[in-house]
Order: structure tokens, then C-alpha cells, then sequence
């Protein structure tokens, strides 16, 4: 038994099977390309096939449009395999391999990140639920006992006023200047992936991709129907298509002025805040005619969409788009340029563009210095194809260079609605899902509004997934983010990590420790901002 | 309980997709304005007169929810959204614990008090309107209403199995 | 900051006219907005049981005990991807365009079905009306729908052990 890989050039993805011995001779010949990237890794369990473990890395070169797989298999006795951190100097290779080792029990020598990542602190030691024979149900945690003591110097929750998820960061500073940072997230780890394994058919998981991020969930479900649409060489309708993409404009839309207005509160500036989230309302109007819901759209299914859009629904959502977009900007523009505004962003947290590539930047963090890259039109995908829009790119790299950044893709935005909505077609709205092989290879990216989304999926028996990858790009820039923050000030440690637009905001609480005087404080983090 | 003239809101998130999280936020927003209503986020649960709880409850994030609800002496709690209200779409999952109804009954078993008011707003995520809508009520600025805002009754079971609820220790 | 001030000004002007902050809400209901997904209703008279929905629904809010053939709903984790309106056979769910729900039992509906008992071992196998709806659909009575999976096995068995009988007594009888 074999993964099927036949035909997977053809639509765009290169597949290459190799050992554990000749590997690294493989990715340092795609690496010789400096257009390339190490992008992401993942594990699977496949001792049910040939008996093997396996981890499979996954390399973009976006502006050739090309993604190369390189399959490596693990012997599951020792269960170990050299990192490929000494060659690529990546968080985003860190990360990924950190993941493999709590969840399938890979070890990674020459991987300098200690200690767990994604799994919850009280996690037994030798679980790693995603291996197949994994026991079910939850396994019998600590989490109260940690609960009934509280530790003095402990943050009362890593939660933030202004919501989002919660997460854990402590900066180790000298004077006022960063020195080092602890970071401890994944405070959202639900187990997706496995429940997708377990309980969910392929249809249904659309619905679950969905809900990966509340903030940019449609771009989840599009890329995942799209990486099961490449296994099966599915080709959905064109009116689907171009529906798929007005849809990712509008979720664009919502997010970068959602993220202007975060900045703005961050900067102290709550005027800014609450008339930017005014403006955006019209947007999630929009989305809330077309699909039911002003978020988590429910719009997709493998091969197609579940929603139509006729001239007067497009008539409609145009004119939403262009107000909220044209008061929006034109707001945010002004409100930058005020001095209490612009002094907090402009030549902070200075990402150059060595380090940006280096680091495994995406979206707008990399086009903000200098890295001109967007999957929408260097692998089009949807209706990308079919209208004409430019990329900015800018050179400053501070968090003033990435908030008018994202002003400029949201008048891009606009514009691609534009074309878009004047000419739809007309055509069925999905195309049947009939011949579902089991253990065929998928792959498919696209361009969210923070940058590459990955799904690869392995498609499985009865209807189902044997594994399924989600690599959201908030991912590697999020991996960046302690780096980025060396260096700096602390009262800027907000703002860059505002800037950097993670899929959650930051704690309310962090710890800042004296790296000379070895003491620890918690400090609100709107106290850090604006001290 | 009477109406409360000011209601001081602590957002917790238990791991949640965000979606709740930023429609909470919208409710917030000049277009719902509940600060005619006195309602206004606080930084710190100490200060919460009602906690806005969004999320299934990762385990992960227990330990710091749990905290929360130590320090905090709310009136009442506002579960928002599908995840808070049953445990979501992952109910099952083996990372989750499952809403805002077992994270209760563990809070029971901690010798935490429970606030005397839950109200859980389904949906995923549910508007601005109907999160204005629960808080109000919640505060008590309106009456629930029968038949919402579409005129028709949500179909209740003429013989309901009755779950367990968490009680309050007095 | 002087310098800052008057653009300032003109901003916050031309924010503030295109205020429509809904000042009735929530003492005043607003009708919801055309389309909007919502909770789900389930016909009773149309629905058989068949639990097509049960297994499409995917955060399982809509579950059906195949040991009574009961179908319960409810409104606490569901996510309104209306999934079971469309898989749906009798078409019997319809969904509410409301958004003021409040969570105020553990199930919202619930439909109980009769089953119907195999007329050989006397077991639950199926709901009735699931077993009329086959029939109604083919167009006639179909006797064999009346037994049990199991029975229906032996059935078989025993038909097809009849078949080989009186094939092989021809064949005796030719020699």
C-alpha cells in the first residue's frame, strides 16, 4: 500500500519521496534556489502503510508558484530524525517540528526549541494523539490540582480587554530595552486535526476548517475544499469560483480594517478604534446578505458552494464594499497622520528584508519589507486568474509601513470586488464529488490576510480523512514575532505585536523580568503601550 | 434581581475561534452603542459586574478561567456562542472540556462560588444585536422576548429531558 | 497639538454623519435580515426517522436514538450550517430566521417515532413511517421490509440452502 501521488505534478505540486539518508540533499538542492523557502512540515503515522512514520516537508517558491513536497519516512523504533533548523534558520521550521514531536513523538536533533508547544501543560509525557493507535478521550490531567494552587508572580490570565485569544508572553528585559522572550501560546489547541480523522466525512469538515479562526475562517474552508479538489482532480464551476472569491475579498476586507482599528486602540487612540469598526459594519452587512451570517460563512463544500449570487445580491454587496471601504481608509489614513499616532508606529519594530525572508515572514509583514510576493497572483487560484489587481510592497518594514500596507490591499480589494461583480457568470454552483480514492495527496495554497495558507490533505476510507494539515500563516509570523521583539523597547512590545497582525491579540497580562535584578512584574499590557 | 444601572464587562476567551470574540467587540461599537446602557469592558475581573464568556474551554486555558472566577464575584455570566453554550463542534475532542455548563460544575467542585445568573446566547457567532440583546437582558433593561425578533416561536420540547445543572452553594 | 487639530475636527464631523447607531434596539425589536440562517424546526408530520440528518450534522446538535428512534435537537451548539435541511429526504426542517436565542433547555425539540417490531423475532429495527415512506416511493407493499436485519439474513440463508437443495435433487434425478 502506497500514499497516491499520480498526477499531483500536473496540478501543481511536486511530490518527492525520499530517505532518511539522502533528504537533506534533496532540500539543499531546492534551497540552491533562493527563490524558495522551507514554508512548513508535518508528520503522519504511517505504519498502517509500509510501517513507517514520516514527515513530509513542504517548500514554497512563491514567485516561480511552485510547492515541492519532500517525503522523509522515520523508523518508528527510534523515531528520530535530524532537524532541518541548522540549514534553513527558521522559526517557522522550529515551530513545525516542534508540533511533530507532540503530537506523533518525532524527535528533531539539532531543533533548539525546548519543551512542549502546542500541547496543554498537563498533557501526559508519552501522548501523542495523533498517532493512530493514540487512546481516545480525554487522558486524566493535572489541570486541577495546578488550579488549586496559585503561584504567586503568575499572571491572572493572559486575557485582553479588547478580546481575542488568549496567550502568554514574558519579556526579559534590561532597563527598558528587550533583552529576551518567553513566549507560551496555543491556548486554542482543540485537537482539530484528530477530530477530523475520527468522527468527521469530508463533506463535513468545511464546517470545521471554518472555525479554525474566526477572523479569516473562509479562507481556511476555501483552501481546504481546494487541497481536497487537488487530490481528486476535482475542478469546480466557474461561477463558484468567482462566488469563492468575492467572498475572500470581503473577509479581507473585514480583517485588515479590523487590524487597523486593533493598532489604532493599542496606540491608546479608542476614537480611531470604534470609527474604523463603524465603517467595517457595512462590510459584514455584505457578507451577512450572501451567506446568512456576517462571519463563518458556511458557504463552502468540496467542489463548489453552497450559495448564489445574483446581479441585484452583487449590485448590493458592491455598494456596501465601496462605502465601508472608502470611509474606512479614508479614516485611517487621516488618523495616522496625526502626531501621537505616527510617532508610535513610524520606525517601529523595523523588520529588514534579510530577516523577514529568513525568519519565514508572509503576507503582509513580508510586503511591508520588501518581499514581493502574494499566492493570488504567483499561483492563482479561484477567480484570481481572471482580473487584474496590483500587490504594494514597501520598503520601511516598521509597523507604520504595515498598517499602510493593509489600507493599500483593502483599496486593492475593492477593486478586484469591482471586476468581479460585474461580471459573473453563470453556471452551476458545484460540481459532484464522485470518485473518492482513498489515500490520495492533496495540496493547495492561498493568500489570506495575513499571508500563505497551507491544507494538505490525505484523503482516507469511508468518506474520510486520514490526515489532514492546516498551516495558517499566522503561524510562521508568529514564530518571528520573539525575535522581532529583541531589541526593542517595551513600550513598543504592543504595538509591534499589533503590527504583526496575529490571529489573536495579545495578552492583558504579561511578565516582565529585570534580566539584571532577576525580579518579575506583571504589567497590563495597556500600561506597556502607553506607560 | 433589578435592573443593574451600570454593568462593568470582563471578555474572558476559553479558546475560542475569535468569531464570538469579535462580534463581542462590535457590540461594542458606536453602531450599538451599549454604553447607553452604562455597559463598558474593564481590564480586570475584579472590577466585573458580568463576565462575557466565549469558548469551549481548551485545557489550556483552564487553569487561567478558572483563576478568573476565583477572583472575580460577578452578578452574572454571559456565554456566548455555540462553543460556550455545548462545547461547539469540538465538543468531543479530548483538548476541550466543553462549554460554559462542565466548566461550572468544576468550579462547584473547587468550592468556587457559581454566579447566581447564566444566560447562554447560541449561534456561531451570533450578531452584535442578539449579543446587546442577552446583555440587556442579563442587566435587566428588557424582558426576554417570546418569539424574538421574527415573530416565531423556537419550537420548545413538549417533554424535555432535563440535564443537570450546576447549583449554586449558599 | 495644534497643527493636528482642525483635520481632526473634519474627520470626526464626517464620521458622526454617517452615524445610524439603531437607538431603538433592544427596547424595539428589528426584523431579521432577509436569509439569515437561524435555528432549525422540524416538521413532525413530514419527518420519518430515517436519521439522514443525525449523521450529516456536524457538530451532532441533531441526534437521533436508533434504539427508540427518537430525534432530539438542540439549539446549544448549533452552528446553523443548515447541513440537515439539505441532506434531509422529506424535506422536514425548515430554519427561523431569529436571532434573539436564548438557551433555556437542554433539548429544544424533540420527535418521537413508533417502531415497528419484526414480524419474526419481534425487535425494534425501524421507525414505521420510514418503512411506509420505502413503500409509498417504490409504488407497492414489500413483505420482505416487514423483518429485521438479522431475520431477514436467515432468511435468505434458508432461501438460498432451498435453491441448492432442489438443484442438486434435479440433478439426482437426471442421473
Amino acid at each position: 500500500m502506497r500514499l497516491l501521488t499520480g498526477g499531483l505534478k500536473e496540478r501543481g505540486v511536486e511530490y518527492i519521496e525520499a530517505t532518511r539518508s539522502n533528504y537533506r540533499k534533496v532540500v539543499e538542492e531546492i534551497l540552491a534556489d533562493k527563490e524558495c523557502r522551507l514554508s512548513t512540515c508535518l508528520a503522519y503515522d504511517g505504519r498502517g502503510i509500509d510501517g513507517s512514520l514520516h514527515v513530509a516537508y513542504i517548500f514554497t517558491c512563491h514567485r516561480k508558484g511552485r510547492h515541492v513536497v519532500v517525503d522523509v519516512s522515520v523508523d518508528p523504533a527510534t523515531a528520530t530524525l535530524d532537524s532541518l533548523y541548522p540549514l534553513t534558520g527558521s522559526p517557522a521550521c522550529t515551530w513545525c517540528e516542534a508540533e511533530a514531536r507532540d503530537l506523533y513523538g518525532i524527535r528533531f536533533r539539532g531543533n533548539p526549541w525546548r519543551g512542549r508547544l502546542v500541547l496543554p501543560d498537563g498533557w501526559p509525557e508519552n501522548l501523542h494523539p495523533m498517532r493512530k493507535d493514540a487512546p481516545r478521550g480525554r487522558p486524566k490531567i493535572r489541570v486541577e490540582e495546578a488550579a488549586r494552587r496559585p503561584r504567586p508572580g503568575i499572571p491572572l490570565g493572559p486575557y485582553h480587554p479588547a478580546l481575542h485569544e488568549p496567550e502568554y508572553f514574558e519579556l526579559h528585559v534590561i532597563g527598558e530595552r528587550v533583552v529576551g522572550v518567553y513566549y507560551r501560546g496555543f491556548f486554542v489547541y482543540r485537537g482539530i486535526e484528530k477530530l477530523a480523522e475520527d468522527r468527521f466525512g469530508f463533506m463535513q469538515v468545511p464546517f470545521l476548517a471554518e472555525r479554525i479562526c474566526g477572523i479569516c475562517g473562509y479562507v481556511h474552508s476555501t483552501t481546504y475544499c481546494m487541497a481536497v479538489e487537488n487530490a481528486l482532480g476535482v475542478e469546480p464551476p466557474e461561477k463558484a469560483k468567482y462566488i469563492r472569491s468575492v467572498l475572500l475579498e470581503l473577509e479581507r476586507i473585514h480583517s485588515h480594517l479590523l487590524c487597523t482599528a486593533a493598532i489604532l486602540h493599542t496606540v491608546g487612540y479608542d476614537t480611531g478604534f470604534m470609527h474604523i469598526m463603524h465603517a467595517r459594519e457595512e462590510v459584514m452587512d455584505a457578507a451577512e446578505l450572501v451567506t446568512g451570517n456576517r462571519k463563518t460563512y458556511s458557504a463552502n463544500t468540496p467542489g463548489g458552494v453552497r450559495v448564489d449570487v445574483d446581479e441585484s445580491m452583487a449590485r448590493a454587496i458592491l455598494e456596501k464594499a465601496e462605502r465601508a471601504v472608502s470611509k474606512g481608509v479614508k479614516l485611517a489614513r487621516e488618523y495616522v497622520e496625526l502626531g501621537e499616532v505616527k510617532s508610535r508606529l513610524e520606525e517601529v519594530g523595523v523588520l529588514s528584508r534579510e530577516d523577514a525572508w529568513k525568519w519565514g515572514a508572509l503576507g503582509p509583514v513580508a510586503r511591508a519589507s520588501g518581499i514581493d510576493i502574494d499566492m493570488r497572483r504567483d499561483k492563482p487560484y479561484a477567480a484570481y486568474g481572471e482580473v487584474e489587481f496590483e500587490v504594494p510592497v514597501m520598503d520601511e518594514g516598521d509597523a507604520l509601513a504595515r498598517y499602510l500596507l493593509r489600507l493599500e490591499e483593502v483599496e486593492q480589494s475593492l477593486h478586484i470586488l469591482r471586476q468581479l461583480l460585474r461580471s459573473m457568470p453563470s453556471t452551476p454552483l458545484r460540481s459532484e464529488v464522485t470518485d473518492y480514492e482513498p489515500l490520495r495527496v492533496g495540496l493547495a495554497a492561498s493568500e489570506a490576510p495575513r499571508g500563505e495558507c497551507l491544507h494538505y490533505v490525505i484523503t482516507g476510507k469511508g468518506k474520510k480523512l486520514w490526515r489532514w494539515k492546516i498551516r495558517s500563516p499566522t503561524y510562521n509570523n508568529l514564530a518571528l514575532v520573539p525575535e522581532l521583539l529583541i531589541g526593542n523597547a517595551l513600550a513598543d512590545a504592543p504595538v509591534i505585536l499589533m503590527s504583526i497582525d496575529p490571529c489573536f491579540s495579545c495578552t492583558d497580562r504579561v511578565i516582565v523580568v529585570d534580566a539584571e535584578k532577576g525580579s518579575r512584574r506583571r504589567v497590563s499590557l495597556a500600561r506597556l503601550a502607553a506607560p | 434581581m433589578g435592573r443593574m444601572k451600570s454593568v462593568w464587562l470582563y471578555h474572558l476567551n476559553t479558546g475560542g475561534c475569535n468569531a464570538c470574540d469579535i462580534e463581542v467587540l462590535a457590540a461594542l461599537s458606536p453602531r450599538y452603542d451599549p454604553e447607553r446602557f452604562g455597559m463598558k469592558l474593564v481590564e480586570s475581573p475584579r472590577h466585573a459586574d458580568v463576565i462575557i464568556f466565549t469558548g469551549p474551554v481548551t485545557l489550556q486555558s483552564l487553569p487561567r478561567a478558572i483563576e478568573v472566577f476565583r477572583v472575580a464575584r460577578p452578578i452574572g455570566v454571559l456565554a456566548v456562542g455555540a462553543c460556550a453554550c455545548g462545547g461547539g463542534i469540538w465538543h468531543d475532542s479530548a483538548a476541550v472540556l466543553g462549554g460554559i455548563d462542565p466548566f461550572l460544575e468544576l468550579l462547584h467542585k473547587q468550592g468556587i462560588p457559581v454566579p447566581e445568573k447564566v444566560l447562554k446566547l447560541p449561534g456561531c457567532p451570533p450578531r452584535p444585536h442578539a449579543i446587546l440583546y442577552a446583555a440587556a437582558v442579563l442587566a435587566g433593561v428588557i424582558k426576554p422576548r417570546r418569539g424574538g425578533a421574527s415573530g416565531q416561536n423556537i419550537c420548545s420540547s413538549p417533554s424535555p429531558t432535563r440535564g443537570r445543572q450546576a447549583r449554586r452553594e449558599t | 497639538m495644534q497643527d493636528s487639530l482642525l483635520p481632526r475636527l473634519a474627520a470626526y464631523r464626517e464620521a458622526a454623519e454617517g452615524r445610524a447607531t439603531i437607538r431603538q434596539y433592544p427596547h424595539q425589536p428589528l426584523p431579521p435580515p432577509p436569509g439569515l440562517r437561524g435555528p432549525i424546526r422540524i416538521d413532525p408530520g413530514k419527518c420519518v426517522g430515517c436519521g439522514a440528518c443525525a449523521t450529516a450534522c456536524p457538530a451532532k446538535t441533531l441526534t437521533l436514538d436508533r434504539s427508540t428512534y427518537t430525534l432530539r435537537y438542540s439549539i446549544a451548539r448549533c452552528i446553523y450550517c443548515l447541513l440537515c435541511m439539505e441532506t434531509c429526504p422529506m424535506k422536514a426542517i425548515d430554519t427561523i430566521p431569529e436571532y434573539e436565542v436564548l438557551v433555556e433547555e437542554p433539548v429544544t425539540q424533540v420527535v418521537e417515532h413508533e417502531p415497528a417490531t419484526c414480524t419474526k423475532c419481534g425487535s425494534r429495527y425501524a421507525p414505521k413511517r420510514l418503512l411506509e415512506e420505502v413503500e409509498r416511493r417504490v409504488g407497492r407493499k414489500l413483505p420482505h421490509l416487514r423483518t429485521c436485519p438479522a431475520c431477514k439474513l436467515e432468511q435468505a440463508a434458508l432461501i438460498s440452502a432451498m435453491r441448492v437443495l432442489r438443484s442438486r435433487q434435479r440433478l439426482g434425478r437426471s442421473r
